[in-house]
């Protein structure tokens, strides 16, 4: 009884083991995983400060914005879309929200319209691109320019914060039990969409709308539907990153959020979403967020010309492309 | 050999009188061009020189008109020319240079009286410049490109250098003489390149001990600062003093030093621009943002305007004719502007104008 108990555990450990082995060495996620650890690893020898509480806070703050906004998008590219007016929401949602609190200091009010026109944007660019037939990266890159020169057209200058409403600079920039708010935030998102994309009959109609979209409507599942939630879903988590946003920066300002949308994409396609949609990863689109994060965090602590921050960005992009490519040549798909 | 000494006698005599000419005519020059400096700062249209005439428009250039600082500079270019009767115009080339470019072009077709153009970049944009300063008045705003009759701007090194001394001033009088400092600078353009210098040899130069621990590129955009210092700050806990080249960036540092936890008891923050209201503000609440190098926007309107017009009658103006700047903190911020009951505030122009320009000149290089 002993022996046999002792052989299935070691059965278990092996399994285990060849289980880990092979995903770290065969999937996306674990080689992005191995890519983090060994540059968490670098950065702790080449700087005294990398590997504490207070910069571990401050980098997963920093990318928690940037990772709720990628959940949204990660549902949306495996159904097949993408959103690409994302950035311009950060501006636009910031400077409505802010002028809202001053004049009514309503923290809900101010949340709530700020959830709506991400509600708004998403309805918006789902009906241009499944009801117009304009592919989703053309309709939303127009929706990028519009939201932009609505932020421009409703304030000309930064809006301050005269409401002065205590929690809502806590939201960006307070802890719960030493854990900052944001990270809090972005786990929960997290975790809800984790399990609604893995154990849902929504998550699987979302894979198989991305994946076949002739065959999904064969077999009943409401295409449009499936992809104007994802469209919608996107958007209202890009307005919550941006709310986040707003109380960190305690100003509404109508320039920000360039080169956002190139982050959120980016880091879902090099956590391994494939650009044709079908496939997806979220806890892939975690760790590339986090790769990126720890790249820009890493050149500041290393006093490194800090300008090239916007070079990583860039290269993460080209990288996830050619990941994806890979992937699909190997799967046949091109 | 008489003949040969009397030859060298008349050379060294020519050689003299012409150096003694180009002097002469040098100070001349110097005199002139003070004189010209002087009469467009004091230009009014009610108060024209004989023979003068005013331009019918006069079109400018923007590269980054969503940014306080070239609205408030417009709007009083704006009100400027209306005073005056001439059509003003703006076109944004939104850090476009091939926009910025073509902008100029439109208005050479729209047979604009006088251009006011602030470069996106200065050196890409000076054979359109020189092209079109051929037979057209062109004034640069904020940096100098070739080409241009002049250019009206603070001196950025002069500005720096002012608000670090403050700053070298302060840490001796709060933080026992310690200064470690953050820069949030912007090093893609030369004119915030030059305030970060200015500010750090302005530092040094009342607290030689004085640091610069750590320099960021905060893109001159209050996000980009929140993030790069946070991650600065992570590095360097100990800095007491934040420098932004813009006024977003310093309060995009001292956001950070907020998130961060750290007591702002022991923080002075140091900005640039003082534009817009957040810096006003910023100022009245009294906590660590209690400087920052005030540019003026509503005066340096003026003189764009009053510059454009007198080089379009024929004046020959400085290379620079300079726009004021000083130390802005809370005891002198009521001496320049008034604050409305909507919170806005009005430039006392009167009083700016009356601000001495005293440049200081960066160090020459080894």
């Amino acid at each position: 009884m002993l022996d046999s108990s002792a052989d299935t555990s070691g059965t278990g450990i092996g399994k285990f083991l060849t289980k880990t082995t092979n995903w770290l060495l065969h999937t996306q996620e674990g080689v992005l995983f191995f890519i983090v650890a060994a540059i968490w690893l670098f950065l702790t020898i080449q700087s005294p400060v990398f590997f504490t509480g207070r910069n571990i806070g401050v980098l997963l703050s920093q990318v928690s914005m940037t990772a709720i906004t990628a959940v949204g998008m990660t549902i949306l590219l495996i159904s097949g879309e993408i959103d690409a007016s994302v950035g311009s929401m950060q501006a636009f949602v910031g400077v409505v929200v802010m002028s809202v609190l001053n004049s009514s200091s309503n923290l809900a009010l101010g949340v709530l319209v700020g959830l709506a026109i991400g509600v708004v944007v998403g309805l918006i660019n789902s009906l241009i691109s499944l009801r117009l037939g304009i592919n989703s990266l053309i309709a939303t890159l127009a929706m990028l320019s519009i939201v932009r020169g609505a932020a421009f057209g409703f304030t000309e200058a930064s809006i301050q914060n005269t409401h002065k409403i205590p929690t809502f600079t806590e939201i960006g920039n307070g802890f719960f039990l030493g854990v900052p708010w944001p990270i809090i935030f972005f786990f929960a998102v997290f975790l809800i969409f984790y399990f609604v994309l893995s154990r849902t009959t929504f998550g699987r109609f979302v894979h198989a709308v991305g994946a076949n979209p002739e065959a999904a409507t064969l077999a009943g599942i409401p295409v449009r539907l499936v992809k104007m939630a994802g469209f919608v879903l996107t958007s209202v988590l890009a307005s919550f990153s941006a709310i986040i946003l707003l109380s960190r920066l305690n100003s509404g300002q109508n320039g920000i959020g360039a080169g956002f949308e190139l982050e959120a994409i980016g880091a879902v396609l090099l956590g391994g979403t494939s650009l044709s949609g079908g496939e997806g990863s979220m806890v892939g689109t975690f760790l590339a967020v986090l790769l990126l994060g720890t790249l820009k965090n890493g050149i500041v602590l290393l006093d490194i010309n800090s300008s090239w921050q916007v070079a990583v960005t860039g290269l993460i992009i080209i990288i996830a492309v050619l990941l994806d490519a890979r992937r699909r040549r190997r799967l046949g798909q091109d | 050999m008489k003949a040969r000494n009397r030859l060298i006698l008349m050379v060294l005599l020519a050689l003299f009188a012409l150096l003694i000419g180009s002097i002469g005519a040098m100070a001349q020059d110097e005199d002139a061009m003070a004189e010209a400096d002087a009469m467009i700062r004091a230009f009014t249209a009610e108060e024209m020189p004989e023979g003068w005439t005013l331009p019918d428009s006069i079109g400018h250039v923007t590269n980054y008109l969503v940014h306080e600082w070239y609205q408030n500079e417009t709007k009083a270019e704006a009100a400027t020319a209306e005073k005056y009767g001439i059509e003003f115009s703006i076109n944004d080339a939104n850090l476009d240079l091939q926009a910025s470019l073509a902008a100029v072009d439109d208005y050479v077709a729209q047979d604009v009286g006088a251009l006011v153009f602030t470069p996106v970049d200065e050196a890409a944009s000076s054979p359109a410049i020189r092209r079109v300063a051929r037979d057209r008045t062109v004034v640069c705003e904020g940096t100098a490109v070739v080409g241009c009759a002049t250019l009206v701007a603070i001196s950025d090194y002069t500005a720096g250098f002012q608000v670090g001394v403050w700053a070298g001033e302060y840490a001796i009088e709060n933080f026992d003489g310690q200064a470690r400092a953050l820069d949030i600078g912007l090093p893609a353009l030369t004119s915030t390149v030059a305030r970060s210098d200015g500010f750090a040899d302005g530092l040094h130069s009342v607290l030689p001990e004085g640091e610069i621990v750590q320099s960021v590129d905060g893109a001159g955009s209050k996000d980009v600062a929140v993030q790069v210092s946070a991650d600065a700050l992570t590095a360097n806990p100990d800095v007491n003093i934040i420098f932004g080249i813009n006024d977003d960036s310093a309060l995009g540092g001292l956001q950070s030093y907020i998130a961060a936890g750290l007591d702002t008891d022991n923080l002075l923050v140091v900005g640039f621009g003082c534009e817009g209201i957040a810096c006003k503000d910023a100022l009245q609440e009294g906590g660590p943002y209690k400087v920052s190098a005030a540019m003026f926007p509503e005066y340096q309107g003026l003189l764009l305007i009053n510059a454009a017009v007198a080089v379009f009658n024929g004046v020959q103006p400085p290379p620079q004719i300079y726009a004021p700047s000083m130390p802005m903190t809370l005891d002198n911020l009521f001496d320049y502007y008034t604050q409305e009951e909507d919170g806005t505030y009005t430039a006392m122009l009167d009083v700016i104008s009356e601000i001495e320009i005293d440049i200081v000149d960066p160090p020459m290089e080894e």
